[in-house]
């Protein structure tokens, strides 16, 4: 963080010059506050300005100034200029109050929309209407009046395409911050579950949200977070990635060191018990923090079907992260340096089937693991149906041509594959590029020091692990400073009944977390049992 | 939650000294004790063990006097300065010499079984680097390193010999404790070579957030790996006998090879214990290489202990190679026990009567 803390004080130095130049404040003269909003929007043909007049004697000129697209053209034909030319001519009040007042007699007796504020600052109208509010400018009045009016195309909530479930909620975040706050206010409808909202990014103006619960969460995480968010000086937020990378812990990692979902009861569950939320406008990833290694594989789902079943998903997808990461750097080190140790029957039948092909196990794996990568990206940008044509001429056909060409052996076809289908089992997109990046380094250390360099990079890799922190938590932490309690949520998910507490490691405010129904059963039962033998005897 | 004190807890201590107790030694251990009590060797373990125990309490004893200081600053205090100094730079070459004798061991032995054509030079110097990236970070990430090690280490090693339990002769332990007291003493001190490892305990005080329960986290550690080595032992010498035993040199692969698990992908699952004895070396050598970084770095009063670890590196590699054989590295590592002698059992009781006698002057 030094590096950034070093960035962040250079540019804080210029913040401070800027500070210098006030905003001008919202004149009597309608004229002039037109002028300079015309000034400042200039050439943003986009911007529509609506004069008109009200009054019996027309003698009021009012102006509305907003975006075009941005705004919702119902609200301000039905809400504003409906009721400010025509309705308000029914209740009448002087001139001279209206002048005086203008605020208090819109927003009693003309405006019929919802949602208004006053402000006196031209530089934040501006960016209000740039936002899709719309501004109502009186004249002889140095107040604006800040109508809500924002309304635009956006996509609706749809299932979130990157965290499919078979059971659980359907929905999505989308593009729109209010929309994806609402979506996890419906989850939690407690008064202590705060979205704090902030600005983030000099031009862009992106609209951040946290959330959190107030009486739950970790304060000193809280006020890391936000004081990490307020170093944050750049033009523009364009997703949550940006967020992510500018707050986070260290830069060199492959490893997210924050969550990403598109899920709004991931993100309620994980507020549950005591983490922190980021939203970004214009982003359907909600940020998690602080994360873990463990919690990277935990889909919502384990926690909705039965323990037992949700273990043994949690079983095979840690064992799916060792094949991804170490799967093909396996068949290097054992058909390259140590044949003898497989059985005597597989080790001559892959010797035959290696026969013709003229590369070394590396070079073989590597030709395969490119190709597979190559077809992945290929199948992202190309239209989908054209996507899913890719994935079978590359998966069958030019495997099936390659082991025909003697380029590779059939084993080493199987061996992608299945670390292929293994990447894809780990719920959290981001850790699994991350064991495919790994991936390769581990092919190199094995060919070069066969099973010592695959163990030399387990080592290697779980150092860096160890080092790592998300926001003050060990990375690897229910496996490291060992809590059982913690740890009946990684490998294993243990029936809910063990989950009585919040997670420890995270050190929440309100540690309980539900009241232990069963063994209360159990004991009043018992009590039962003890009042009818007394009773007997 | 947010804590970067550098600081271990006590469980966190019991594990770590498992993990640097479990080293290189543990392949030949059971050749060891096979030599030296015959049929005996689990008792000498037994007894080996607990002998270590007492000493390691001692040790801790005297540290715990001075939990905010290493060694090298509370032997000042003990037994004048020069003298302390003196015996830091024995007790950092003594570090020094289990790190590389670790690191020669692990390299013979990747050699011959792994990479029969990779010079021991590459080994050796990959491991050491990997050693000091963890190093450089200090304890925290060690004894982290070496929790998450743990179970990987112990629960295939366990798993891995339950199909040979048909296969065990009980009668290689018979005739039991047929043996002259001299042997079993001698047995006892070279068991005490597969314990090596406490020794940290005399410059990690000042790491450890002291609670109640360090005299059993101490136990806690010395417990389970008397448990472990006697099972390993076990199964050796059961099922080699200890005349076989002791001819070879690494009994443990040996008998790993001759154990066929059913129904299992790996033919030779001695690529299998290979592995997790890497780790188990790793774990050492860190420590060692830790500890070593740490009084020197108390020593000559450095700021951070950081800056030393690669100036060690070259150290340790060449001390490593100077044994010119796999033989002479075993000869060089019974003279080193004599060093032993001293750090486990004469330093502890003089620098504790010394304590004791100091306070019990103090209280008068």
């Amino acid at each position: 963080m030094g590096f950034f803390n070093k960035l962040f004080k250079n540019k804080n130095n210029d913040n401070g010059e800027g500070k210098d130049v006030e905003s001008p404040k919202v004149k009597e003269d309608i004229e002039e506050n037109i002028k300079y909003i015309k000034d400042m929007l200039k050439d943003s043909d986009d911007i529509i300005y609506r004069e008109f007049w009200v009054g019996e004697e027309f003698q009021h000129k009012l102006e509305l100034v907003f975006v075009d697209g941005l705004v919702d053209k119902g609200i301000i034909n039905e809400h504003v200029m409906h009721s400010l030319m025509l309705d308000s001519r029914q209740a009448r009040p002087s001139i001279d109050e209206i002048k005086k007042n203008i605020y208090e007699v819109i927003k009693k007796a003309a405006i019929t929309g919802g949602d208004i504020k006053e402000i006196d600052d031209l530089d934040k109208c501006i960016t209000s209407i740039l936002s899709g509010d719309t501004a109502l400018f009186l004249d002889g009045h140095s107040k604006v009046v800040i109508i809500s009016s924002r309304g635009w195309q956006m996509r609706s909530v749809a299932p979130p395409e990157t965290e499919m479930v078979v059971r659980g909620a359907r929905e999505g975040f989308t593009e729109t911050l209010r929309v994806n706050t609402a979506l996890v206010r419906r989850w939690i409808r407690d008064p202590k579950f705060k979205i704090k909202q902030m600005q983030i990014g000099k031009r862009s103006k992106t609209d951040i949200a946290l959330l959190y619960i107030d009486d739950i969460v970790n304060k000193d995480l809280l006020s890391l977070i936000k004081e990490r968010l307020k170093q944050i000086d750049i033009d523009g937020i364009l997703e949550s990635g940006y967020i992510e990378q500018l707050i986070e812990e260290d830069w060199h990692s492959p490893f997210p060191q924050m969550l990403n979902t598109e899920r709004p009861d991931k993100v309620a569950a994980s507020v549950l018990e005591g983490r922190i939320a980021i939203l970004i406008d214009n982003s359907p990833f909600a940020l998690i923090i602080p994360t873990t290694l463990a919690t990277l594989f935990q889909s919502p789902e384990d926690y909705f079907e039965r323990w037992m079943i949700s273990s043994l998903l949690r079983i095979l997808r840690f064992t799916a992260a060792i094949i991804a990461l170490a799967g093909p750097s396996i068949y290097i080190a054992f058909t390259s340096y140590h044949p003898g140790m497989i059985p005597t029957k597989l080790a001559l039948y892959i010797a035959s089937t290696r026969q013709g092909v003229p590369f070394p196990a590396f070079m073989e794996a590597l030709i395969m693991e490119a190709t597979f990568e190559l077809l992945r990206e290929a199948g992202i940008r190309l239209p989908v149906p054209i996507g899913q044509t890719i994935g079978i001429v590359g998966g069958l056909i030019i495997g099936q041509a390659a082991v025909m060409a003697g380029i590779v052996s059939p084993l080493m076809v199987i061996v992608v594959a299945v670390t292929a289908v293994s990447s894809f089992s780990i719920p959290s997109y981001s850790a699994a590029i991350a064991f495919r990046l790994l991936r390769f380094a581990f092919m190199l250390l094995a060919a070069v020091l066969g099973l010592y360099g695959i163990m030399l990079g387990f080592i290697l890799m779980l150092t860096h692990l160890v080092v790592l922190k998300s926001f003050g938590l060990p990375y690897l932490s229910p496996f490291v400073e060992i809590n059982l309690s913690d740890l009946a949520d990684t490998i294993i998910r243990a029936p809910l009944m063990v989950f009585k507490k919040r997670p420890p490691t995270l050190d929440t405010q309100d540690k309980k977390r539900m009241k232990d129904l069963r063994s209360e059963k159990i004991e009043s039962v018992e009590v039962d049992r003890r009042d009818s033998n007394d009773k007997k005897q | 939650m947010i804590k970067n004190n550098d600081k271990i807890s006590e469980n966190q201590l019991s594990i770590l000294l498992f993990t640097t107790m479990l080293g290189a030694g543990v392949l030949s251990l059971p050749a060891d004790v096979a030599k030296a009590a015959g049929p005996n060797g689990l008792i000498v373990i037994l007894l080996g063990g607990l002998v270590a125990l007492v000493f390691a309490r001692v040790i801790s004893y005297v540290a715990s006097k001075f939990p905010t200081e290493t060694f090298v600053e509370y032997s000042e205090k003990i037994i004048t300065k020069p003298v302390s100094i003196l015996l830091t730079i024995f007790l950092i070459v003594y570090f020094l010499i289990f790190c590389s004798l670790n690191l020669r061991i692990f390299g013979e032995v990747a050699k011959s079984y792994l990479l029969n054509s990779t010079p021991i030079e590459v080994i050796m110097i990959t491991l050491l680097f990997a050693s000091a990236y963890i190093v450089r970070y200090g304890i925290e990430p060690i004894s982290r390193m070496s929790e998450i090690l743990f179970p990987v280490m112990v629960i295939p090693a366990i798993i891995i010999f339950l199909p040979a339990i048909t296969d065990i002769d009980l009668s290689n332990f018979l005739p039991i404790l047929r043996i002259s007291p001299l042997r079993l003493a001698k047995g006892i001190l070279q068991t005490t070579y597969s314990f090596i490892g406490f020794e940290i305990l005399y410059v990690i005080f000042p790491y450890i957030q002291l609670g109640n329960k360090l005299k059993k986290s101490i136990n806690v550690s010395f417990f389970s790996i008397i448990f472990f080595y006697l099972y390993i032992t076990f199964f050796t010498i059961g099922i080699f006998g200890y005349k076989e035993t002791s001819v070879q040199l690494w009994p443990l692969l040996t008998v790993i090879k001759s154990i066929n698990f059913p129904g299992f992908f790996i033919e030779n699952l001695e690529s299998l214990i290979m592995g997790i004895w890497t780790f188990a070396v790793f774990t050492s050598i860190s420590a060692f290489h830790y500890a070593a970084t740490l009084s020197l770095s108390k020593l000559i009063k450095a700021r951070e202990h950081s800056y030393l670890v690669i100036p060690l590196i070259p150290v340790i590699y060449f001390m490593a190679l100077i044994p010119e054989s796999i033989v002479e590295v075993y000869k060089y590592a019974s003279y080193a026990t004599y060093l032993t002698l001293f750090f486990v059992i004469v330093l502890p009781l003089l620098m504790s009567a010394i304590v004791k006698l100091r306070h019990g002057g103090e209280r008068q």
